[in-house]
């Protein structure tokens, strides 16, 4: 395949939405270490593809306002915090969890990571099917440490995978996809600047028992 | 560990060797004469070689450290046995990076993660991703730009379905009663509409818009 017919089948766009088939994409890559459009192509798709859920995400919360007005629209990662910082209360010492409701929160499920919970064994997190993403909140890290989340191999997960982000009462946030808790452990840990680390815990996320019974 | 043995990357204002075989040869012979031009293997081949690891999920600062030992790997060949085919530099970059893919994700590489931010400041821009030049908030900023912008509210929900919530481009056209030609359409006026964006920040060359040949 040349690099008209690239062009013309937007062949960048398929690339990052991890569309193309073994064949293509080989023959795509190849084509792109002598191409520097198609370069350009990738990375602004790639960049959508990154920003896009934080783009989107107030257009999304407006569009469940206007269409649902029994639930808060969840503009940004505060508003998760604040949603997070009221399931504190009934967390009370364990594991938080609550399938949310509403337009725009129907595939998101948030969690409080208490620090009593921390190290223990992997804990598991009930996930609906139609869950996408998890939002971990994780209270009394120090400042200057990193959350990140590694795999069964503590390797760190996939760049796009997870985000993470501190918030104004020093706790810090974790979104991840579910697809990533799903069936598996997920290592957190707190990352120095200076390399050295600290085990905060381990979930996993399963099919929900109300789930299984239906 | 950096790119190279002895010459900082600097990248300087060198001509760079025409893109194609021959470029490649004249590529291949500065690398063994240790010549100027050989920081060009920088500017033509970092790009995409790091789109091929994001591609691979592996995170940023691990295809940096992945980056480093393709760079390595081959110059070393050059200077030790050579290429079998000089005119395929970009060919054999690329295999290296497959594989040193393969190797990271099957656990055989020790990490390094030592990502060597002087080396990253003195790389010249055309060497530099977009996501490089661009930070996140300014990034996200631009495609928050480009989804208010795009007039139809059906391309919006094209790109929402296909990047964020992924879904395949069979079931988006289906749904949406679009053939292959008006799907790539979409995307070619999202491309040519963030491309315009990017320009606007100041991001001339970087990420140009594509031109139509459909």
């Amino acid at each position: 395949m040349d690099h008209l017919q690239f062009k013309a089948n937007q062949t960048a766009a398929a690339y990052v939405a991890d569309g193309l088939d073994e064949a293509t994409q080989e023959a795509f890559e190849l084509h792109m270490m002598g191409c520097p459009e198609c370069v350009d192509d990738v990375e602004a798709w790639r960049a959508i593809k990154l920003q896009l859920p934080v783009a989107a995400q107030p257009a999304a919360a407006a569009r469940a306002a206007h269409h649902n007005r029994r639930f808060p629209s969840l503009t940004d990662w505060r508003m998760a915090a604040s949603l997070l910082g009221a399931g504190v209360v009934g967390a009370a010492g364990g594991w938080f969890g609550r399938s949310t409701q509403g337009t725009d929160l129907d595939s998101t499920v948030v969690f409080n990571v208490p620090s009593v919970s921390r190290g223990a064994e992997c804990t598991p997190l009930p996930l609906t099917s139609d869950t996408r993403v998890a939002l971990l909140r994780v209270p009394g890290l120090s400042r200057g440490l990193r959350l990140v989340a590694l795999d069964s191999e503590r390797r760190e997960l996939p760049a796009g995978s997870y985000t993470t982000r501190v918030q104004p009462d020093g706790s810090q946030l974790l979104r991840i996809e579910s697809r990533y808790l799903l069936g598996r452990a997920v290592h957190l840990e707190a990352r120095a600047a200076d390399g050295s680390t600290e085990p905060v815990g381990c979930v996993s996320g399963e099919t929900s028992a109300a789930e299984t019974a239906r | 560990m950096n790119y190279t043995e002895s010459p900082p990357p600097k990248v300087s204002g060198d001509k760079p060797p025409e893109r194609g075989d021959r470029g490649d040869v004249s590529l291949v012979e500065a690398v063994a004469e240790r010549s100027a031009l050989q920081n060009q293997l920088y500017v033509r081949y970092r790009r995409p070689l790091l789109q091929v690891f994001l591609h691979r999920r592996i995170a940023r600062d691990a295809a940096e450290d992945l980056l480093q030992r393709t760079f390595l790997q081959a110059i070393k060949k050059i200077r030790t046995e050579g290429l079998e085919d000089p005119s395929n530099l970009g060919g054999y970059l690329y295999r290296t990076a497959c594989k040193l893919a393969t190797a990271y994700w099957r656990g055989e590489l020790a990490r390094h993660h030592d990502t060597d931010r002087e080396l990253l400041t003195n790389l010249k821009d055309e060497a530099l991703s977009l996501e490089e030049r661009l930070d996140h908030e300014q990034l996200a900023r631009c495609v928050r730009e480009l989804m208010g912008e795009l007039p139809v509210a059906r391309d919006r929900e094209v790109l929402e379905r296909y990047y964020l919530q992924e879904e395949p481009r069979t079931a988006i056209r289906e749904s949406l009663q679009l053939t292959e030609l008006q799907f790539n359409q979409v995307l070619w006026r999202a491309r040519q509409r963030f491309g315009d964006i990017l320009r606007r920040h100041g991001m001339a060359g970087g990420a140009s818009g594509s031109t139509q040949t459909t």
